[in-house]
């Protein structure tokens, strides 16, 4: 990748695109968790013809609060990313990257969480049902296109090396 | 002690525990963060025994860690010791080096971490080093088994020479000359004094450990109040800048960085370490731990399950129905099958921490803790051993060794139960996942973030009521971020997952085979006239406000000896010949087909005395009858006001 010295470069602009492309998704993913608790609301209150009650604490809406306040956190971290993106250029790297990898990590969960239902329907002998219900994930979008990310950050010694650091941790 | 005796020390996470396990080809536990060694490991090279200390930067006894270590040099004598330093931070760690070669035991210095020390530019003269510390210096990559060849022969010739004793340090003239006076004074006192020099600068440094040790000797109050006549008050202060003036100087001569790099730690922190996303981070982190354990361990369940059926129809069509085939398929198949089943959850869940563990992370989670832990009364480093108690309460409840303060190990130890252990996960994920299926993740992850909540809830009674105290600060060195290699982090994953299997061998192999007697007997009873049923019974209308049945309580009581018997306890009395999912489903119909009245039973599970090995962990550490009844009281009771508070709130919502 071309490095102009001053960190303006391929992998920068591409940086900058994927802060833009997470915000919209991240904040996708937000809404449609709110309104997943909103639908299951009435699913709380429904507890007939249930024999074990279940659907009386189904625990749908606890998962979709956390997914949507994990959404809601990278949507704060890469609008961050860009508030900072000219007086501390440097952090707002650190919270594209970091926001990137946190999206890497989740994406690559959901793969193994993928294959495992697979597998799992191949030993239980429901695969045909799984392969037919089996949907479309965002966040594998999302992983797809966070991927370049590691590429960037491979290169890191030669994209960053010209970035001033003003933030130092200490410890 | 042996002639060939060796100390492996250093600052800790420099990487003591890789050149021991590379020295000695041990397994002992390694980490990417500080105080994994709690307390001396000892392995052998050949004939040289190697005995690895726990990690300190300066010898003075202020935490019990540093005192064994302390306490190892002094009294032991080892015949050489290896000081690990950490090549990419010379300066602070020469120090620990130049404090052993004034106690005048011949050091070896290792310069560990070459590697990310290469990657950083910094080029070392080693050898001029050496020259300047008048001891051997070898560089190595202990991760990589770089260096420790030529480590394991200097090892082997410096144990057959008798080293001579330099002191590297000459301090400035005023010092000297009080330092001199004093010396001559100890040398009065004891003839036999090993090192008088020694003695004496410790004495200008108003070190406790040798003022008592003098104290408790005959006439050493005299050598003490006239040594009191010369020492000045800031003493301490002025050898402590003098040692780092030389360290300045050696570093100058033998350090140069050829090239400003990017640091690549320091801008992840920049994010990790942030003050308002840090905590957030860790917690998304964490929930992705558990959503990974429950998740991908499903087929590996499956598996378990398929072999565990298939066993107990090769018993049943060989034997036939007699009671010795009862108690196999009955007692050791569903019993053990019923903790065996969740292997997969527990080996994977060790894998996730191992791998935040190695990578770094697991250091920033402590470090992010730590505002809010110091807001609400606990120590930043307790966090640390919180985390340990993800795994095991055991050696979590030990690692609180590196604490300080007493009250604020007190504390530590007192909330380390409510950290969620690896034990407990059968329970969850069982019950869990019977009632709540897709959504089990997050509920398991609900009830470790009440553990944690209520840990820190906890912490600050105790603070604001008991312990009053001044507080110590917290210190915690964070190395570098690295990436974690799969041969530690699997080596990680089985060293905690096989203490499961070892535990499931022994106190809970005796535990099921009591239980299947009582269960049993007498024999060609009903389940309802059995035993094992009874002693429910006895004990079942304690629990009656909490809506428990008589299976549940017996779950319990004997979840106190392990709780992995939980499982196999509902295993015995409900599951016989049922699959893993069907018994999850048989425990939610005993628990009155209520979710509330089943979560309840898991916040109960969480947070009472979680086996009876961490009863003697307390005892042990805290050496007090007093706060090992305090821990087992408090947690029940706290178990019992948490399951009723959830049924109540439940009870007004769902």
């Amino acid at each position: 990748m071309r490095n102009n010295g001053n960190g303006n470069n391929s992998s920068l602009r591409y940086l900058n695109i994927i802060v833009i492309v997470n915000i919209i998704f991240s904040f996708s993913i937000f809404l449609f968790e709110i309104l997943a608790i909103w639908i299951d609301i009435p699913i709380l209150f429904a507890s007939e013809g249930d024999p074990f009650g279940v659907s009386e604490f189904s625990g749908n809406w606890f998962d979709h609060i956390i997914k949507g306040m994990i959404g809601l956190l990278l949507t704060i971290i890469f609008i961050r990313s860009l508030i900072n993106y000219n007086q501390n250029r440097s952090k707002a790297r650190s919270f594209a990257i970091g926001g990137s990898f946190i999206i890497l990590g989740l994406g690559l969960l959901y793969v193994l969480i993928w294959i495992a239902q697979f597998l799992d329907s191949a030993l239980t002998q429901s695969l045909h049902e799984y392969i037919w219900y089996s949907g479309f994930r965002l966040e594998i979008v999302l992983l797809i296109i966070n991927f370049p990310v590691l590429a960037i950050w491979k290169n890191k010694f030669k994209i960053f090396q010209n970035i001033n650091s003003t933030t130092t941790v200490n410890v | 002690m042996s002639e060939q005796n060796v100390a492996l020390i250093g600052n800790p996470n420099v990487g003591k525990t890789v050149i021991f396990n590379a020295l000695t080809g041990s397994k002992a536990h390694v980490a990417n963060w500080p105080g994994v060694t709690v307390e001396k490991k000892t392995g052998k090279l050949g004939d040289i025994l190697i005995t690895d200390l726990p990690g300190t930067y300066s010898l003075t006894p202020t935490a019990l860690d540093d005192l064994i270590a302390r306490n190892f040099i002094l009294e032991e004598s080892p015949k050489v010791v290896i000081d690990i330093i950490d090549a990419t931070n010379l300066e602070r760690n020469l120090y620990l080096g130049l404090l052993l070669k004034e106690i005048g035991v011949p050091v070896i210095f290792v310069l560990n971490m070459m590697d990310i020390a290469s990657q950083k530019k910094i080029d070392i003269d080693y050898k001029k080093l050496a020259e300047f510390l008048q001891s051997p210096v070898i560089p190595t990559t202990a991760i990589k088994n770089e260096g420790i060849e030529e480590l394991k022969k200097i090892i082997t010739e410096n144990i057959k020479i008798e080293s001579e004793q330099n002191d590297p340090i000459l301090y400035p003239e005023e010092l000297e000359e009080r330092i001199t006076r004093i010396q001559n004074l100890v040398k009065g006192f004891s003839k036999n004094s090993k090192n008088p020099r020694w003695i004496a600068i410790k004495l200008m440094e108003l070190d406790e450990k040798v003022t008592e040790d003098i104290k408790n000797q005959p006439n050493g109050e005299n050598l003490l109040n006239s040594a009191s006549q010369i020492v000045k008050e800031d003493d301490r202060i002025s050898l402590a800048s003098a040692r780092y003036s030389y360290i300045k100087d050696i570093v100058n001569a033998c350090v140069k960085k050829t090239a400003k790099v990017f640091d690549s730690s320091e801008f992840l922190d920049n994010f990790f370490l942030n003050k308002y996303f840090g905590i957030p981070i860790f917690f998304v982190i964490m929930w992705g731990i558990f959503e990974f354990t429950f998740s991908v361990a499903t087929p590996l369940m499956t598996l378990v399950e398929i072999i565990q059926e298939w066993l107990g129809t090769i018993i049943i069509n060989g034997l036939g129905e007699t009671l010795f085939s009862s108690f196999l398929v009955g007692g050791l198949i569903n019993g053990f099958g019923s903790i065996f089943i969740f292997l997969p959850n527990i080996f994977l869940m060790f894998l996730g921490i191992s791998f935040l563990e190695d990578s770094g992370y697991l250091a920033r989670a402590a470090f992010v803790m730590d505002r809010l832990m110091y807001k609400l009364g606990l120590h930043g480093r307790s966090f640390v051993s919180m985390l340990l108690g993800f795994g095991c309460n055991v050696p979590a409840i030990m690692s609180t060794r590196a604490i300080e303060s007493e009250d604020d190990r007190i504390i530590t130890i007192m909330v380390n139960q409510n950290m969620s252990c690896g034990a407990r996960l059968p329970v969850y994920v069982l019950i869990g996942g019977a009632i709540w299926k897709n959504s089990a993740g997050s509920i398991i992850f609900s009830l470790y973030f009440i553990g944690i909540v209520l840990a820190i809830g906890i912490a600050l009674i105790f603070r604001k009521f008991i312990f009053k105290g001044k507080r110590s600060p917290f210190i915690l060195e964070l190395g570098d971020y690295r990436s974690p290699t799969i041969k530690y982090t699997l080596i990680h994953m089985w060293e905690r997952g096989r203490e499961f299997i070892k535990k499931a061998g022994t106190i809970i192999f005796i535990t099921i085979v009591i239980m299947w007697i009582l269960q049993t007997f007498p024999l060609g009873a009903e389940i309802n006239d059995s035993y094992l049923y009874k002693v429910g019974e006895f004990f079942q209308p304690i629990f009656n406000p909490l809506n428990f049945g008589v299976i549940a309580v017996i779950g319990l009581i004997f979840g106190f000896i392990a709780k992995e018997v939980v499982v196999s306890s509902f295993g015995l009395l409900l599951g016989v010949g049922e699959g893993a999912a069907n018994l999850g489903q048989l425990i939610v119909q005993n628990l009155g087909n209520s979710p509330i009245i089943a979560y309840s039973y898991l916040v109960f599970v969480l947070l009472y005395t979680p086996c009876v090995a961490v009863i003697g962990a307390v005892y042990k550490e805290t050496g007090s009858k007093k706060w090992t009844i305090i821990s087992v009281v408090y947690a029940f009771v706290l178990a019992y006001l948490m399951a009723f508070l959830v049924q109540l709130i439940g009870g007004v919502y769902f």
